[in-house]
């Protein structure tokens, strides 16, 4: 029952070091709050991308199907469609766009207070009407003949008699009764007219990329969205029914279940929880480097003091470090516009995860301590493995797939191996996606027995290295 | 039982050996740190190990403890075998070895908890030790808010907490003021009358071991030179004062031991500490001859000091022709 005293006094060296006590919580808090205002705006809300647009398109004159002639600008038509644009199920607007100039535009993309700049060409109209024209030419010869081949089929299957194929095309082309083709039917000459759109922005700007992908998406449908216009309206020349349209694939986007008003922040804070767990290992690991390097480990050892006594008894503290620091930094998280999406299960279920994802830290700070001499040398190198080890469990982004092979019908990944890319995705479910117990039972048992693998393993070597006796 | 302050030195010890080490030798590669050290130290006695630092003091104890693997050789406990019990045995380390963030008091309890000290017990000795030790207003201060002196009787304090039946002081007054080294002497030597049945001590102060200790051994370079009370320790360094010469031309002190031997009046010379040390008969009415043998050999004498009572210096000086500095 020693390790209740060991435990009592690692909670009180843990609580008194007001500055190690910043450093587990203050530290994570910061990188929260600072991530909060960068991701979530404050509120939760999506934030509108601020683009710059220089638009020099003249317009050009446009056919309609009936023939009339009108002049047309697709540039501003463009602009708008950009303006009007709202993130997915929400009424925010996903676009700020501007006219600016060109010198304008230049300081505005190197401040930053641009993601990037759309230059539209003087032939922007002039290139979409080609592409208009293309597209009717392209949809009146094709219905052309299938109207053909639909009447040759017809009478040859009909088993008339004295039926000539080449009278039939002589009649088509020509013939008395070529008149069955719709009057006035006309083919547009196409002109090669290419117009050249301009995205201007800095690559190593994150917001830049993100503007650019949806930008480039929203120009293609813009595209594709004129083209498909002229060509169904150039097929309701030939048919009786409106509604006949042609659409082979239909894309539609839904949003995972729980995540429509969820902002990148949302998908940070539980990172954060583990990044500050991680942080706690360089804790533990100072702490048993200063017990070794003070002497008092070996004070401990000249008592009967027993490794369990010892190991369990930091154990208990740092676990309870680790869920005061989870609780802690969860309520920072809410304050400054966490979307929880969970229940109070969830929450008491993160707890555990935290706890858990807390002993896994431990082991690796009694890994730490088992190689370092001293607070300095435990901090340095604690530092040196718990940082990198953040980014590669994915507290901040998901890293590239690296499979290594298959378990329980899954693909398990490099960084599966660590008990903490488990925690840090059953928080997630839990606390994001409004998942149960059942839905991170998977990640919950692969948490369990890494952790448990990696505590024996730092058991064994810390007192391998620190708690046999001295030769 | 507590311990309790005794201002009198134990004079007589039991002829019962309670630690006996056999040819106990430890080497770090190839250095040795102690060899061969055949050792008998006595019930109820405290044991001073007198040498300069690196002579193996601290080396010796932790393998008498069993703290330090010997490389050859062996310690028995008299009546408990050849290990000790934990519990047995209390080590205040020459380091201060305190748990910063705890009190006084904490740091103490924690202590007499880890050896298992029954709670009802644990308190009062707690507050008995603070009282004893001069801390008794410092209880609820966290360790690193004391003083330097404080932290060293602290230090020494949780070394007893469990009433150990051996006690190990590794240089236990280093960096005390005079005051203070008076205090922690006497508290060492009122723990032998209590129930601590030895004390095992290093120092390099001459002092602390003639006052203190029972018997002293003199260490130097892992070996241990010579074992006795320090009375008689002193008595065999041989008659005569003790003069110590400083010479303003240190470089000089050769040629000066040299010069000093020739003379009918000189029992012996060495250097010592960047001094010649002389030995003579009536110091003080040859002190004028000396002087002028130097000057006419060109030395320049900037001092002189004359000891008419042996000291350990003297001892270990006789022995090794060093000084303890």
């Amino acid at each position: 029952m020693k390790f209740i005293y060991v435990a009592i006094k690692g909670l009180k060296e843990i609580f008194r070091d007001k500055k190690g006590l910043a450093f587990l919580v203050a530290f994570p808090a910061t990188f929260m709050l600072v991530f909060g205002l960068a991701f979530s705006g404050g509120q939760g809300e999506n934030k509108p991308y601020p683009i710059g647009v220089i638009n020099r398109d003249e317009g050009a004159m446009i056919a309609s199907a009936d023939g009339e002639q009108s002049k047309q600008n697709f540039g501003n038509e463009l602009v708008s469609t950009i303006e009007e644009l709202t993130f997915e199920d929400s009424d925010a607007s996903m676009f700020e766009a501007r006219e600016v100039g060109s010198e304008k535009a230049k300081k505005l993309l190197e401040d930053r207070d641009i993601t990037l700049l759309l230059r539209i060409p003087s032939n922007f109209s002039s290139s979409i009407n080609q592409l208009i024209k293309s597209n009717v030419r392209r949809t009146v010869t094709s219905r052309v003949g299938e109207m053909i081949i639909t009447e040759f089929n017809s009478i040859a299957s009909s088993g008339e008699e004295n039926f000539d194929p080449e009278s039939f095309y002589g009649e088509k082309f020509g013939g008395e009764n070529s008149n069955q083709l719709p009057e006035d039917t006309s083919l547009p000459e196409v002109e090669g007219i290419t117009s050249e759109l301009t995205i201007k922005g800095d690559p190593g700007y994150v917001d830049y990329n993100k503007s650019r992908g949806i930008l480039v998406g929203v120009l293609n449908q813009f595209k594709e969205g004129v083209a498909t216009q002229a060509r169904q309206e150039t097929s309701a020349e030939f048919t009786d029914d409106p509604e006949r349209t042609e659409e082979f694939v239909k894309i539609n986007s839904e949003s995972i279940s729980g995540t429509q008003s969820l902002t990148t922040f949302d998908y940070y804070a539980p990172g954060i929880f583990i990044f500050a767990l991680l942080m706690s290992a360089i804790g533990v690991a100072s702490s048993l480097a200063t017990e070794v390097d003070k002497g008092t480990l070996e004070r401990l050892k000249l008592s009967k003091m027993s490794s369990f006594d010892l190991l369990f008894g930091t154990l208990i503290p740092w676990s309870i470090s680790a869920v005061a620091q989870v609780l802690i930094l969860f309520g920072v998280a809410l304050l400054i516009g966490f979307n929880w999406t969970g229940g109070l299960s969830s929450l008491l279920y993160s707890v555990l995860i935290a706890a858990i994802a807390g002993v896994a830290s431990v082991a690796l700070g009694l890994l730490i301590a088992s190689f370092t001499e001293n607070e300095s040398q435990a901090s340095n190198l604690g530092t040196l493995i718990s940082v990198p080890l953040s980014f590669i469990v994915g507290a901040f982004f998901p890293l590239p797939k690296v499979p290594i092979g298959r378990i329980f019908g899954s693909t398990f990944e490099l960084y599966d191996v660590l008990p903490w890319t488990h925690a840090a995705e059953a928080l997630r479910i839990l606390l994001i996606y409004g998942g149960g117990i059942s839905d991170v039972a998977v990640e919950f048992g692969f948490l369990i027995g890494l952790t448990v693998l990696l505590f024996f393993t730092g058991v064994f070597l810390f007192a391998r290295e620190r708690l046999t006796s001295v030769t | 039982m507590d311990f309790s302050f005794s201002s009198g030195v134990k004079l007589l010890a039991s002829d019962h050996y309670l630690i006996e080490t056999e040819n106990l030798t430890k080497k770090f590669g190839e250095f040795t740190a102690v060899e061969d050290l055949n050792l008998k130290i006595k019930e109820e006695e405290i044991f001073g190990f007198l040498g300069p630092n690196g002579a193996g003091k601290t080396t010796s104890i932790r393998m008498m403890v069993g703290l330090l693997s010997p490389t050859s050789g062996k310690v028995n406990f008299g009546d408990m075998g050849d290990s000790l019990p934990e519990e047995k045995v209390g080590v205040c380390p020459q380091d201060l070895v305190l748990w910063d963030e705890l009190t006084s008091y904490e740091n103490l309890r924690f202590m007499g908890n880890m050896y298992g000290v029954p709670k009802r017990k644990l308190n009062k000795r707690v507050e008995r030790v603070l009282k004893d030790l001069g801390l008794i207003d410092k209880r609820d201060n966290l360790a690193s808010e004391l003083s330097g002196g404080m932290q060293r009787r602290l230090n020494l304090g949780m070394s007893i907490i469990h009433h150990p039946e051996i006690v190990v002081l590794d240089e236990p007054s280093a960096g005390l003021d005079p005051q203070s080294r008076y205090s922690v002497w006497e508290y060492i030597k009122g723990l032998i009358e209590e129930k601590t049945r030895c004390i095992i001590l290093t120092t390099h102060l001459m002092e602390e071991a003639d006052r203190v200790s029972d018997r002293v051994g003199i260490i130097d370079n892992g070996d241990l030179k010579v074992v006795d009370t320090p009375e008689k320790l002193k008595k065999n360094v041989g008659e005569g004062d003790s003069i110590k010469i400083e010479l303003e031309d240190k470089r000089k002190n050769s040629a000066a031991v040299e010069t000093l031997e020739s003379l009918d009046k000189v029992i012996r010379t060495s250097e010592a500490s960047n001094r010649v040390v002389v030995r003579a008969l009536d110091a003080v009415g040859n002190t004028n001859l000396f002087k002028e043998a130097l000057t006419e050999a060109g030395m320049s004498v900037i001092d002189i000091s004359i000891s008419q009572t042996n000291t350990l210096e003297d001892v270990f000086i006789h022995l090794t022709g060093r000084g303890l500095e």
